[in-house]
């Protein structure tokens, strides 16, 4: 081998060998828990040996509990993810704003990062609990600054929907910081010029927020929509507290392992997950193209 | 080709005066340049005109219509920013026409005012770039061509030629006279760039301290300075100011100095006869300074002063001699690239009487201007 292809071999080496140490490691576990999934997936023991099957796969696909989970997901990524869009990017714009105590304003709106899920989650449950919950107590009357409006306790967390929407609304509150902290810097990166410049061109606040500041914070619209819809799709902790038997497929996953003690299909219910986050992002992508299109060049 | 009309402005940023009580009086279809240092509030101003930045107090009229507030969007007002602010999604041609799709202009409106703009700056061949594709100047030209098709009633420069190199600044400010004469438009430009305000505006508002310290035309701004400051910030290089007195001697009227007595004009000699014996700052440009190793003065108001070179500054086709007088007055003054001064030499120099200055040690006010507007 000639001396200089060896020394480049060597000079290249030496610039990215920091990156082994983490790379081994990301990727080592990647592979052990992709092998681990698809074994686990696609076999069945049967008195101690262990064979091929699409068993576990046959049983998920008949049992009523999965395609239940499925749907509610596709429901909690589908709605909690521009939910999550629209209510960071509104308190990014409101941020964006110069005015008194915005520092303070900016720090308050962080808080709810701050607490942990399972707390927030425990908070809300308390809130809608039946038969005593603060909910129920208000709308009873028991609290004088508030009159009656229902004569019984209302079961709140025995509805699917509304269990569900309690916890989509609970996860986009503690979460919402992300999405603003995101596009907050989108906004900041954007020279004030260019807003100045649309002003004085004739466009007012819809037309600038259509022609110059969503096609120029387009990267972090994507970066929001695409980490937020990966979180939704594998959400646990707010409808695992909150939605009792209404499963997610985050949640199914638990009760086939914890309670139904089927760990082959929890692990296919992961791979059915994973599988649903990977066609999410490349729906996504093609969404998101089409949408910086259609913001850039229309 | 609206006129602009100022009155009584006055701005704060926190507890600063940004712009203090001014008053400005622009004419339809002129060129009127706010020149001033950083922080003058020229720009401040600009922003109020434009509909950016709020009128705390005063009026603002435009056209004959007060727009205190009326909003940016609203006013029929282009502006070009010092950054260009090029929207960096749109195509150079997207760009030029923004303005007009916002105002939902006919497809027949937008191409009649392309195909002007795009050669009249140069612009034809580069539609489809995008502003990180295109050079300075190209840039510079695409935001006037925006601000130019839609056809404003004032035109707003905000130091425009501050991100480009000497050569090309020179070549945008023909550009900018020659656009000017062109389209007629009523043209308010900042900059703190003397040059570039002398060559190209019909009057110069020099800004100081968000007040007007004097607003005329260049000629007049270079030759009969309101003020200290602003015969300081005119010309370069810069002005030499020394301590003086006005005195009567040999029958003439001249102000007294350590470099010695310098003879007023007949005109100016006769308003001073009745400030004899008054303290005044005098202003001496460099290029009214003659070197004259060996002639005697040739007018009557010439002065000849004896100084000792003690740096010479080469300038390309001049030099800057800097000169200390026996008393310590220090003078600068300018030669031909064929003249030679070593530092260290005792050099002869003829000061011309009629073009020095006399101002108020006090305020810094002419002495021979009056109110300073």
């Amino acid at each position: 081998m000639p001396r200089s292809i060896v020394q480049g071999v060597i000079s290249h080496t030496m610039k990215i060998w920091p990156l082994f140490p983490a790379a081994i490691y990301l990727l080592g576990f990647l592979i052990i828990v992709t092998v681990y999934l698809l074994g686990m997936s696609f076999t069945v023991v049967d008195g101690g040996a262990v064979s091929a099957s699409l068993a576990p796969a046959a049983r998920l696909l008949a049992l009523p509990e999965f395609r239940q989970a499925l749907v509610n997901t596709v429901m909690f990524v589908v709605v909690g993810t521009p939910l999550e869009l629209v209510v960071g990017l509104w308190l990014a714009l409101m941020m964006y704003q110069s005015f008194r105590f915005r520092g303070m304003m900016r720090s308050m709106l962080i808080i709810p990062l701050a607490i942990p899920a399972l707390v927030t989650a425990t908070l809300l449950f308390i809130l809608f609990d039946y038969p005593g919950g603060h909910i129920n107590h208000l709308l009873m009357g028991r609290y004088w600054f508030f009159p009656a409006v229902v004569d019984a306790p209302v079961n709140w967390r025995g509805s699917m929907a509304f269990s569900l929407g309690i916890s989509l609304l609970g996860k986009v509150w503690r979460d919402m910081p992300i999405s603003m902290l995101i596009l907050l810097a989108g906004l900041n990166a954007i020279d004030p010029e260019l807003f100045d410049a649309a002003k004085t061109m004739g466009a007012g606040l819809r037309k600038r927020l259509r022609h110059v500041i969503l096609p120029l914070i387009l990267p972090s619209v994507s970066a929001v929509v695409l980490l937020r819809s990966i979180e939704m799709w594998k959400e646990f902790i707010f409808p695992f507290v909150l939605a009792g038997q209404h499963d997610l497929l985050g949640t199914l996953i638990e009760s086939l392992y914890n309670n139904w003690g089927n760990s082959h299909e929890a692990a296919a219910v992961a791979l059915v997950l994973v599988v649903c986050i990977i066609v999410s992002a490349l729906v996504l992508f093609r969404v998101l193209e089409g949408l910086r299109r259609l913001l850039v060049y229309a | 080709m609206a006129d602009v009309i100022l009155k009584n402005i006055t701005k704060h940023h926190g507890d600063c005066r940004v712009i203090d009580n001014l008053s400005l009086d622009i004419r339809g279809g002129e060129f009127v340049t706010l020149l001033g240092p950083s922080g003058c509030g020229k720009t401040t101003l600009l922003r109020m005109v434009a509909g950016l930045t709020s009128v705390e107090q005063g009026e603002l009229w435009i056209g004959g219509a007060l727009y205190n507030d009326i909003p940016a969007q609203r006013r029929r007002i282009a502006m070009v920013f010092q950054s260009y602010a090029l929207f960096p999604h749109m195509s150079v041609k997207d760009n030029v026409l923004f303005g007009l799709r916002i105002r939902k202009a006919p497809p027949h409106e937008m191409f009649d005012k392309l195909s002007w703009v795009m050669p009249l700056l140069g612009l034809e061949g580069l539609e489809s770039r995008l502003p990180k594709e295109i050079s300075g100047g190209q840039r510079q030209r695409a935001a006037l061509a925006r601000a130019l098709v839609l056809d404003p009633e004032v035109l707003l420069l905000d130091e425009p030629l501050s991100n480009l190199d000497a050569a090309l600044r020179e070549m945008a400010m023909e550009e900018l006279k020659r656009i000017h004469q062109q389209v007629g438009k009523t043209i308010l430009y900042v900059t703190h760039n003397q040059a570039e305000a002398m060559s190209m505006s019909q009057r110069i508002a020099v800004m100081k301290a968000g007040r007007i310290e004097h607003f005329d035309t260049p000629r007049v701004v270079y030759d009969h300075p309101h003020t200290v400051f602003t015969a300081q910030f005119i010309g370069s290089p810069v002005i030499n100011m020394l301590e003086g007195e006005i005195e009567r001697g040999d029958g003439v009227i001249g102000a007294k100095t350590g470099l010695g007595f310098f003879v007023l004009d007949r005109d100016r000699g006769a308003q001073a006869g009745a400030m004899i014996g008054r303290r005044v700052r005098v202003g001496i440009r460099p290029q009214n300074v003659l070197f004259a190793p060996h002639s005697a003065a040739r007018r009557a108001s010439d002065t000849r002063i004896e100084v000792t070179a003690e740096l010479v500054e080469t300038l390309g086709d001049r030099s800057l001699v800097i000169a200390r007088a026996d008393d310590g007055t220090m003078i600068r003054f300018m030669i031909t690239r064929d003249e030679s001064i070593p530092a260290g030499t005792r050099v002869a120099a003829l000061v011309d009487g009629r073009r020095i200055h006399l101002f108020e040690p006090a305020t810094g006010i002419n002495v021979f201007a009056g109110d300073k507007q």
